[in-house]
């Protein structure tokens, strides 16, 4: 029993732990690179979405390493995604590769408790250990889950205050590493003050005064570096401060029902979009909202090229909520055509934009800089503002 | 002559002027501009190769230009700004002080000459772009992303499909009574609607027409989405040459579309104006090695990373003359190679 | 609307975009709405303005067919000022495995946000969460009708509707039975002009195969070239009963994808030798559309019956279109007369050796 998973940006690191601790072994999927996509576009249907092409080339790499059990995420929600594991099941196998199973792991409601099976199912032994090993792998998820996001929070924010371009990009690459290699309950409580302390020490200018920049999306081509060409470290580079909500453990705390903060941007997309139609579109609507009264700069929006729900969501901000909250929002469509160069231009172009609203809100005293202290209000998660703190001009 | 600061005996009371380069897909634009704004003297050449033999080229041109207008020389270049998709690489072999994005330059440029400017069309080679303005400031921009149906190397192609000269297009299409529908969504569709459309004997001013018409159809659907278009309306890059166009335009948004005098100018114009500011504003000396860098040699040589399986080939351009020191390195995915 | 004194109340006018849902449930709504004392003002057929309107309006993206679906409520803002409500219903699910696609979920909520648009019905067919019945009490509020008088209505549109699909199931081409309902007639069979020599079946979804503009009037393309042309709706309802399982631990997905897979599962299986050809219309950016093809075109691959998928968009251009079914035509034919020539040299030959 080898067990492989699909790539989605650092979130290796959780799915590793959750599948070893059931005693399985794990073929870490190669990252993301140019074959891999090269493999999916060949063999994907021509204009099916994006995250289908790359993730059927992790599926081909795994299997060609060694694995023979690859897990994939089902939904039921109305959009593609949900039908992800039984084309690309069969286009594995129409292509020769017999050997495999593809577990599906449905996550429409996961008090629904349909997942425990798929552990069971990839559990070598099945005795009676299984069922605390079951339990002890989804404390684990979760921790390391929770962790990664805190590195993103952490990344999103120290990036734009960096001395030495790149630094961030070492210490976030450390961590991972770090985190990796954690594997003890105890180790993971004292992980937190780690993470915080790593980025405390490094070399920033704390005089600076960012553009602050929230960026939301499909969660796949959100939290996948390769898809999305690096956007937030480009943007970060540019010294734009990124505040991404969009995680796994946004997503999994979605489906077990305890994301409030999901639950305030349902809220505040309600007159638009009532009901969930799939993909992130109502948090997207929610969270452009909640960026736009928080005093943001501007808005991301990264999704698949032709996807289905976030299509709708652009249309929708663009008719109604952007001329309602007039907040800079720029939209990024990939595909295996997208290219570095155009995007950068439009980053770049971004980044002057905003730039100069703010130099026009400052000079029409709409927005007053105290000291160069930042504000933000009750924004962010309790980790974001203790990071908050470690930005501050002293 | 026309001198660079560094280089130039302090004694002399020289004037100051400011260039800017635009380095796009098909042609580049050299600007000079005094500190007023006022053009001292430009060139415009299409593309050979590589971007840094089209900037060698373009710096010989303009050193020629210098050379014959006694004016001119009194002038010394205090800054120089590149943009367009070559704008890094320019900055690099030039020895540029600032690089923007087209964008900005253009937006710039124009508000040089229209001060109330609120809708700025761009259609070049390659490429499209709209950019909003409201009081002044850039509110909302876009830019082709797709594909090139929409852009000037569209109708270069029809053109020559047409065996009529590129400059003639818009004369042909101002003389239809009766715009044909063409679809183009891609050139290659475009092209085999064309030739049926031929084929069932429309008149050739007729198909022009409705080549005009369809790539500013292209244009408003795809990139001009959920945005205000608000008079007045400036229309630039080399396709506002095309009269065909500037009408079609003006059918479809029904209001005055202008033309600027600069019309293709107006990124190196833009930048050199932002170049200028720059300098105003910071006062620091220019990295601009001189209108000599035409004579420079530069080596360009490739390699794979191999550090991680994209095996990324990597560009990287060196200057013999200065210790073969590596001036730029691009073409990887992580961006490491181009931090020095 | 409150009219007093003793003039004849005018009826509420309901506008309907003659695209999307339309070409599946419009014999229902009309029924229903009447029923509910609506009078229904229904956009022209597609047209050229129409699309270009709808081109301009929603962005590169979406599918052509909701941008003719603009196309269609902008027809009827611009063209009857009067309404006092457009009919816009969100399906979410008509039953309780299936979804529709997303942007039928939120279609409403992207058309009510458009400039100057009239007052919207509130009609939602969620069977998930709640039975048809209650969203027709609560669209009998909105109209001002009682709850028994609005399932009254609901009752008959049910049977109206059901007479509709048992009429198609005849064989009677969508449209036709269309034009009958638009304009109150009785559903009667028309005349068969001429059986074709070759039959194929047209898959896609009712937006697609019956918007003659937007397919560039496709069936009649074929019936000129002496093809009968089923669709999904003449099927027999038996061959719907059963869900069709393509994965095991997967509910089925979109209601009209599902009843595409088990169209085809009847001719991949025991209906093998009753047609030539399948064609699947296809829009451009078609989430649905894009994996079920995908699997689609896999099985015809394996048990050999002609396949031709066609995406279309707003640019597709007529020639190209000809160009195809014609030369898909042309294979099918000189593939049967070949089989039909080796059978006959076969029986030759069995004659001569008995000889």
């Amino acid at each position: 029993m080898i067990v492989s998973f699909p790539n989605m940006g650092p979130n290796w690191v959780a799915f590793k732990t959750f599948f070893e601790t059931m005693g399985a072994e794990v073929i870490v999927p190669e990252p993301t690179n140019r074959n891999t996509i090269k493999f999916g576009v060949k063999h994907s249907p021509e204009f099916v979405c994006f995250p289908f092409k790359a993730t059927i080339g992790d599926f081909k790499n795994a299997l060609e390493r060694g694995a023979d059990t690859l897990v994939m995420a089902i939904d039921c929600g109305p959009c593609r995604f949900g039908f992800y594991a039984s084309v690309q099941e069969r286009i594995l196998r129409d292509l020769g590769y017999k050997d495999f199973r593809l577990i599906p792991l449905d996550q429409a409601d996961l008090l629904e408790f349909k997942w425990v099976k798929v552990l069971f199912d990839v559990s070598p032994s099945k005795s009676v250990s299984m069922y605390s090993k079951a339990l002890k792998a989804v404390i684990m998820l979760l921790k390391k889950a929770k962790l990664l996001e805190d590195i993103q929070t952490a990344e999103g924010l120290f990036r734009a205050y960096e001395r030495t371009q790149g630094d961030t990009t070492h210490v976030v690459n450390d961590l991972l590493q770090q985190l990796d290699q954690t594997n003890s309950l105890s180790g993971l409580r004292k992980f937190r003050p780690i993470i915080k302390n790593t980025f405390a020490n490094m070399d920033i200018d704390r005089t600076r005064n960012p553009l602050r920049v929230g960026i939301s999306g499909e969660i796949h081509i959100s939290l996948e570096p390769y898809v999305n060409i690096d956007l937030r470290k480009k943007l970060g580079e540019m010294g734009v401060e990124i505040h991404q909500s969009i995680s796994l453990y946004d997503w999994v705390m979605h489906k077990l029902h305890v994301n409030f903060h999901r639950k305030w941007y349902e809220h505040l997309a309600k007159p638009y979009v009532p009901i969930d139609i799939g993909g992130e579109c109502r948090w997207v609507l929610g969270e452009y909202i909640d960026k736009a009264n928080a005093g943001f700069d501007g808005f991301v929006h990264e999704y698949p090229f032709t996807c289905m729900p976030e299509v709708v969501a652009r249309t929708i901000i663009t008719n109604k909520l952007k001329k309602m909250y007039d907040m800079p929002i720029i939209y990024f469509s990939f595909d295996e055509q997208s290219g570095v160069e155009g995007m950068r231009t439009r980053l770049e172009a971004f980044v002057d934009l905003m730039h100069s609203r703010r130099n026009q809100d400052v000079k029409t005293n709409k927005v007053k800089l105290v000291n160069n202290q930042k504000q933000y209000g009750h924004y962010g998660n309790n980790f974001c503002h203790e990071c908050i703190e470690l930005i501050q001009p002293k | 002559m026309v001198q660079v600061s560094d280089k130039t005996d302090g004694s002399k009371a020289e004037k100051e002027a400011f260039l800017g380069i635009d380095v796009g897909s098909v042609s580049c634009k050299f600007v000079l501009i005094d500190i007023d704004g006022n053009l001292l003297t430009h060139v415009f050449l299409r593309n050979r190769g590589s971007p840094i033999d089209s900037v060698k080229d373009g710096m010989a041109k303009l050193k020629e230009a210098v050379q014959e207008n006694e004016e001119l020389q009194s002038y010394t270049i205090k800054a120089c700004g590149t943009t367009g998709s070559a704008r890094y690489l320019t900055k690099a072999i030039v020895g540029g002080d600032l690089a923007k994005t087209e964008i900005i330059a253009h937006a710039v440029a124009t508000q040089s000459m229209y001060p109330n400017v609120r809708t700025i069309l761009e259609i070049g080679g390659q490429d499209s772009k709209i950019i909003i303005l409201r009081d002044g400031i850039i509110i909302d921009f876009a830019m082709n992303s797709v594909c090139a149906a929409g852009t000037g190397s569209f109708l270069d192609h029809q053109a020559s499909r047409l065996g009529i000269a590129i400059e003639e297009f818009g004369d042909y299409a101002v003389k239809s009574n009766n715009p044909l529908s063409i679809a183009g969504r891609c050139t290659v569709f475009a092209e085999s609607d064309m030739i049926h459309k031929q084929n069932a004997g429309h008149s050739r001013e007729d198909i022009i027409a409705g080549l005009c018409d369809s790539l500013v159809r292209n244009y408003l659907n795809n990139i001009t989405k959920g945005k205000d278009l608000d008079e007045p309306v400036v229309f630039q890059g080399g396709v506002s040459y095309n009269q065909g166009i500037v009408e079609a335009f003006e059918r479809h948004l029904g209001c005055k579309v202008e033309v600027p005098k600069y019309n293709v100018l107006m990124g190196a114009l833009g930048m050199a104006i932002l170049v200028r500011d720059h300098y105003i504003d910071n006062e620091t000396e220019t990295l601009f090695r001189g209108l000599d860098v035409s004579e420079q040699e530069f080596k360009t040589s490739t390699f794979n990373c191999g550090d991680c399986p994209n095996n990324c080939e990597i560009v990287q351009v060196k200057m013999p003359s200065d210790e073969n020191k590596v001036i730029a390195r691009w073409g990887s995915r992580c961006g490491k190679w181009e931090v020095f | 609307m409150e009219v007093s004194g003793g003039a004849p109340k005018s009826k509420v006018k309901v506008g309907i975009p003659r695209a999307l849902h339309f070409y599946r449930y419009f014999p229902f709504w009309k029924k229903l709405l009447e029923e509910l004392g609506a009078e229904i003002v229904l956009s022209t057929p597609t047209s050229k303005k129409i699309v270009e309107e709808g081109v301009q309006m929603g962005f590169g993206e979406l599918c052509i067919p909701m941008k003719v679906f603009y196309g269609h409520v902008l027809h009827l803002i611009e063209n009857h000022p009067d309404l006092d409500y457009l009919f816009v219903p969100r399906y979410v699910a008509e039953d309780k495995d299936a979804y529709f696609c997303p942007k039928f979920l939120s279609l409403p909520d992207v058309i009510r946000i458009l400039p100057n648009v009239p007052k919207m019905l509130n009609f939602e067919v969620n069977v998930k969460e709640f039975p048809i019945s209650q969203s027709v009490i609560e669209l009998g509020k909105q109209l001002g009708v009682g709850q028994s008088r609005a399932l009254e209505s609901y009752k008959t549109a049910k049977e109206y509707f059901k007479e509709y699909q048992d009429f198609l199931r005849k064989g009677v081409p969508v449209n036709h039975a269309l034009r009958l309902v638009q304009r109150d007639l009785p559903f009667t069979v028309p005349k068969k002009k001429s059986k074709g020599d070759i039959k194929f079946l047209l898959l896609g979804h009712g937006y697609n195969v019956c918007d003659t503009y937007i397919n560039l009037d496709f069936q009649k393309k074929l019936r000129d070239q002496g093809i009968e042309v089923i669709t999904i709706e003449n099927l027999p309802e038996s061959l719907f009963k059963v869900p069709v399982i393509v994965n095991k631990r997967l509910r089925n997905y979109w209601r009209h994808e599902e009843e595409i897979m088990q169209a085809i599962r009847y001719y991949l299986t025991k209906g093998r030798d009753e047609i030539d050809g399948v064609i699947f219309l296809i829009s451009f950016a078609c989430g649905p559309d894009s994996l079920i093809s995908e699997l689609i075109m896999r099985d015809m691959k394996v048990v050999g019956i002609p396949f031709l998928d066609i995406i279309m968009d707003e640019h597709s251009g007529e020639a190209g279109l000809l160009t195809r079914i014609e030369s898909f035509t042309e294979m099918i034919r000189r593939k049967k007369r070949k089989l039909e020539m080796d059978a006959k040299k076969k029986v030759k030959s069995k004659i001569k050796s008995e000889v």
